[in-house]
């Protein structure tokens, strides 16, 4: 085979992701982590004054010491702060507070959902610099607005091996990863940002850094651009360099950053301000004890304990507040059917009206109530789903809601019929169209039955009587 | 330790990092003076310290915390005292790109 | 004859003494003396309105605190609220602390009154003072104008040897930074322990160096200032959770070989002649060597102080605080600018270095190697405390240099001058400069070093040498 007719190699990607960590003051200091007027959540510390010293926030380090064991990491039973100089507008210091030498872990593992294992080469602790707001108009030529209040908010950094080797790769291992720290409860998925350094290469070829991608859809977005650039460039023979690249939303495409940018020197010390640390048997023992089932574990337990599906069992426990709701509805319902109702009908829910399983504050009691209904053919399906809306959205129990609308089934077999005449007799036009094959007919009077009976019977049900009476 | 004789290009080099603009006078008084001194410590050399740990510290604390919890900040005003630049409640920074 | 704090307060507490009065006088002594250059900020209407409380409150009775009306000047790079804090360096031109150092808040508990901020080399980057940044001149030693007061706590030692009044000053050391001055003026500098005494808010030189210390007209003076600033604080992750020993015995006195013999003779026969009258009074006298220490402090010193110290002034930049210029250029660019206006040669030169220590590289060779001797060296010191409870030398190898003759030296020559003063500091050992006697009519400093923790028995001794002067 020529050279020319050799594809380009295989597609390598490594990530470093920065996770914010949800504790409720900063690294170093007491400020809170979150604010509403800018430089509002800032005092000496934070904002780098002359004389201010830091103190590491205890939960902190316990966090990060969550994530490292959940990711299957080594510990590291010494360790230390280093300072990381260099300088940028978003550095109250011109220095990050980091761990250099030696992370909180080393060496561990995530599990894709295909089985893969992608290896993590390290969890360390270090400090966020500050906001960058870039403002429009005449004055952004002149300055950059900062805001010190995400200064030194704790970030933990997660380093892979360069094991994954697509984009879609990369974008669930994100997606496994903002699971574990969801579980752990160490992140705000609603608030908390993810930072992502990517370096991708093609196989035999030097590798470009993507710096600063904020979410997992936007590194996806970058590493797809980035592995369709690189390949076309290697299939062209163009020898590619080591660079370090910036991405921008709007375009979802990377571009070389300028020499200065990319350049430095750390330097790095030993951070003189901050002692040493020794983590003991028992305190790491406690850290241990309190890890939750993790979500792949839990799959796999659901799966055997409640004889679901595989792709369900996953959706219930890639959350862990859906996963203890199921759990704890299925006490008093039929698991198989809660499972299918809670991963269909309540995520959408959800999902649809951008509202937090973890806020929302759903009852296992009240859902429970409503699923008995529902299975006891109490209630139709329709009115039970309009119900949990009003439940996620209003916080009206579903039962009452049900009760105050006289939503609950309480028509006999006569009743209904009695509806579908009445509306056979309405609806001649209709009834015409359907005996000439209009399919689109029947649809409309099972809705105008529906109608009538105020959403209290099944479509089906509806439907049949009405094939029944039409002769279909 | 490698000796290390400075000259112009790294000493221009290491002013860059640490962002220093260097004028051909400090250059040329800065030169000879580095050279001297770097030799000096270049006596360290001497030691054998491979089997030393390094003492950041005179006297090592160990597991200093502080607890989770919110502590009083400075109001927005105060943080700002300090500096001229400064607009809308934000810091003023040079640009970056 | 200037009475002592412990007895200044008495006499306040039973009105004997006029707290306003004194201190009026205090700022007519200061003004009067202004070409010598002791202080960056006279602070006379804050002084004079604290004056006027502490009098108010002593008429209705109001007699607590350790340091009831005592004038107390502050080393420029400790923070003091509302004060302008500029550790000496045109690049903290404006800054003024939204808060107070720890050791500020505890004198002033005790009734003290902050008179302003003594003058020092920047940063505290100086063995002489003369390391003074554009806006700042030299301080001058008050016993002869023409030496220096000696650095970097040049201020606080020039005007605690001039003051004619009750009076003591919040200095600190890096490597020697309160003993230096100490000798040459000739008066009483307590270095603590490493930790003894909180950083917070002390505008770092090297971080895992610096101490806050004091300078008093006497050790008795030097000794209660230090026992009220020292104390655990947990803003300071380096603090100390001890207090310094509370009783200690000491009998054997190490004489440094080295230091002796590298010092200038005349000095050394002081400093032998004091501790001559100090085996009278039944010390034992023992000759201690520290080969390590003498010959490879300096150098071990300056490069993790510089190293730290490049760190440190990173964050000066034109943006939050300080100097600042117009918002222009690339941000490299108006760092760059803002950085080679607002630092003097000195800082340059150590930032210079200590960036190139670290810088990868290189950092295995001087940075991590420097740290490595620096456990060596305080091996050394651990050895010598088996052998005798406090050792002894010439705080300074010299007596107060003409400025005429500090501008002759090269840079490396001047940090050799630190020979003695930093091996104590590298190992965050205690230490005491006392006043031993004279050459020339200048004071000579007899400098006194405990294992950590031990300042008491360091004021034991340092009575028993000041006494016999
Ligand atoms: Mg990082
Ligand atoms: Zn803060």
């Amino acid at each position: 085979m020529s050279e020319e007719n050799k594809g380009p190699g295989k597609t390598i990607i490594g990530l470093e992701c920065h996770v914010q960590l949800d504790t409720k003051s900063k690294l170093f200091c007491g400020c809170p982590t979150t604010a509403e007027e800018p430089n509002s959540a800032c005092c000496e510390i934070c904002l780098g004054f002359p004389g201010s010293k830091p103190v590491l926030n205890r939960k902190a380090l316990d966090y990060a010491l969550r994530v490292a064991l959940a990711l299957n990491c080594e510990i590291n039973r010494e360790f230390f702060f280093s300072r990381k100089t260099y300088f940028y507008p978003d550095m109250s210091k011109n220095f990050q507070i980091t761990q250099y030498e030696i992370p909180v872990g080393k060496g561990g593992h995530i599990i894709l959902s295909s089985g893969k294992k992608i290896r993590i080469d390290r969890v360390h602790i270090e400090e966020d610099p500050a906001a960058l707001v870039h403002s429009e108009g005449l004055d952004a030529s002149r300055y950059t607005k900062v805001d010190y209040n995400r200064s030194g908010i704790p970030l933990i950094e997660v380093v892979t091996a360069p094991d994954l080797s697509s984009p879609q790769e990369a974008r669930d291992f994100l997606d496994q990863l903002t699971t574990v720290l969801h579980y752990l409860g160490v992140f705000d998925l609603q608030n908390g940002t993810l930072k992502v350094d990517s370096n991708l290469s093609i196989e035999g070829n030097e590798r470009a850094e993507v710096k600063n991608i904020t979410g997992k859809r936007s590194v996806e977005k970058a590493l797809a651009y980035e592995e369709v650039r690189q390949k076309g460039l290697v299939k062209k023979g163009v020898h590619m360099k080591r660079e370090t690249r910036a991405f921008n939303e709007q375009t979802s495409t990377t571009r070389s950053m300028r020499s200065k940018e990319s350049e430095a020197d750390y330097g790095y010390i030993f951070d003189p301000d901050l002692p040493t640390f020794e983590l003991s048997d028992s305190h790491l023992e406690e850290i241990r004890g309190n890890l939750p089932e993790l979500h792949g574990i839990k799959a796999e337990r659901f799966m055997k304990q409640y004889a679901i599906d595989e792709y369900t069992a996953q959706v219930l426990s890639a959350n862990p507040v859906l996963g203890d709701l199921f759990e704890d509805v299925s006490k008093k319902v039929d698991a198989r059917f809660a499972a299918k109702f809670l991963s269909r009908e309540l995520l959408a829910i959800i999902n649809y009206n951008n509202l937090s399983l973890a806020t929302a504050g759903l009852d296992p009691a009240e859902i429970s109530a409503l699923l008995e209904m529902l299975l006891k053919g109490e209630v139709s399906e329709r009115n039970a789903k309009q119900a949990l809306i009003k439940y996620a959205l209003e916080k009206i129990p579903p039962a009452k809601y049900i009760e105050e609308q006289g939503l609950k089934k309480d028509l006999d077999t006569d009743q209904i019929e009695d509806a579908v005449d009445v509306v056979l007799k309405e609806q001649e036009k209709a009834v015409a169209d359907f005996k000439a094959g209009g399919q689109k007919a029947l649809n409309f009077l099972v809705g105008q039955v529906m109608r009538k009976t105020k959403g209290k019977v099944e479509a089906r049900e509806i439907q049949s009587i009405l094939e029944k009476k039409l002769g279909a | 330790m490698a000796k290390q004789a400075i000259d112009k290009k790294l000493l221009l080099g290491v002013a860059k990092n640490a962002r220093l603009n260097l004028s051909e006078k400090e250059i040329t008084e800065f030169l000879p003076q580095l050279s001297e001194i770097l030799e000096s410590f270049g006596k360290l050399d001497e030691l054998d310290v491979s089997k030393e740990k390094p003492s950041f510290q005179p006297i090592a604390t160990k597991n200093v915390f502080r607890e989770d919890k919110v502590e009083k900040c400075l109001s927005q005003k105060d943080a700002l005292s300090n500096t001229k630049h400064k607009k809308d409640g934000y810091f003023l920074g040079p640009k970056v790109v | 004859m200037v009475s002592s704090i412990a007895e200044f307060v008495k006499q306040v507490r039973m009105e004997k003494m006029d707290v306003l009065e004194h201190t009026a006088q205090i700022f007519d002594e200061i003004e009067s003396n202004s070409e010598l250059n002791h202080f960056n900020v006279v602070a006379k209407e804050q002084a004079m309105q604290q004056a006027n409380e502490i009098a108010a409150g002593i008429k209705i009775g109001r007699h607590e605190g350790k340091l009831l009306g005592v004038p107390i000047s502050v080393k420029d790079c400790v923070c003091v609220k509302g004060m302008e804090s500029r550790a000496g360096s045109k690049i903290l031109s404006g800054y003024k602390p939204t808060f107070n150092a720890t050791v500020i808040e505890k004198v002033l508990v005790e009734g003290a009154i902050i008179i302003g901020k003594t003058a020092q080399d920047e940063f505290g980057f100086g063995t002489f003072g003369t390391n003074a940044n554009i806006g700042f001149e030299a301080p001058k030693n008050p016993l002869d104008q023409d030496r220096a007061c000696g650095g970097s706590s040049a201020g606080s030692a020039g005007f605690t040897a001039l003051t004619k009044f009750t009076h003591a000053s919040i200095a600190q050391s890096t490597g020697g930074s309160i003993a230096s001055p100490a000798s040459f003026c000739g008066v009483a500098g307590f270095t603590p322990t490493y930790g003894l005494v909180s950083r917070y808010g002390l505008i770092d030189y090297g971080n895992s160096l610096d101490k806050i210390g004091t300078i008093g007209k006497t050790v008795e003076d030097a000794s209660l200032l230090l026992g009220i600033i020292s104390g655990h604080d947990p803003q300071d992750s380096t603090s100390l959770e001890e207090r310094f020993e509370e009783k200690g015995e000491a009998k054997k006195i190490g004489i440094v070989k080295e230091l002796f013999e590298k010092s200038d003779d005349k000095v050394s026969k002081e400093c032998k002649k004091a501790l001559g009258k100090l085996e009278a009074k039944g010390f034992e006298l023992k000759e201690i060597s520290l080969p390590l220490n003498s010959e490879y402090g300096i150098a071990a010193y300056y490069l993790i102080s510089m190293t730290e110290a490049s760190t440190n002034l990173a964050r000066f930049c034109g943006m939050r605080y300080g100097l600042h210029k117009e918002l222009e250029g690339h941000f490299d660019e108006y760092f760059s600018s803002v950085r080679s206006d607002g630092f003097g040669t000195e800082a340059k030169r150590r930032v210079l270095l200590g960036t190139f220590a670290r810088m990868s590289g290189f950092r295995d060779a001087y940075y991590l190697r420097a740290m490595k001797t620096r456990t060596k060296l305080i091996n050394e010191f651990k050895n010598a405390f088996k052998e005798v409870d406090v050792l002894a030398h010439p705080t300074m190898p010299v007596i107060a240099p003409k400025f005429s003759e500090i501008e002759k030296l090269t840079p490396m020559q001047n940090y050799a001058m630190d020979l003695c003063t930093v091996p104590a500091n590298l190992a965050g050992l205690p230490h005491i400069s006392v006043r031993a006697g004279e050459v020339n009519k200048m004071p000579v400093g007899l400098m006194l070093t405990a294992g950590h923790l031990r300042e008491n028995i360091l004021s034991s001794i340092a009575l028993e040498v000041e006494g016999a002067q």
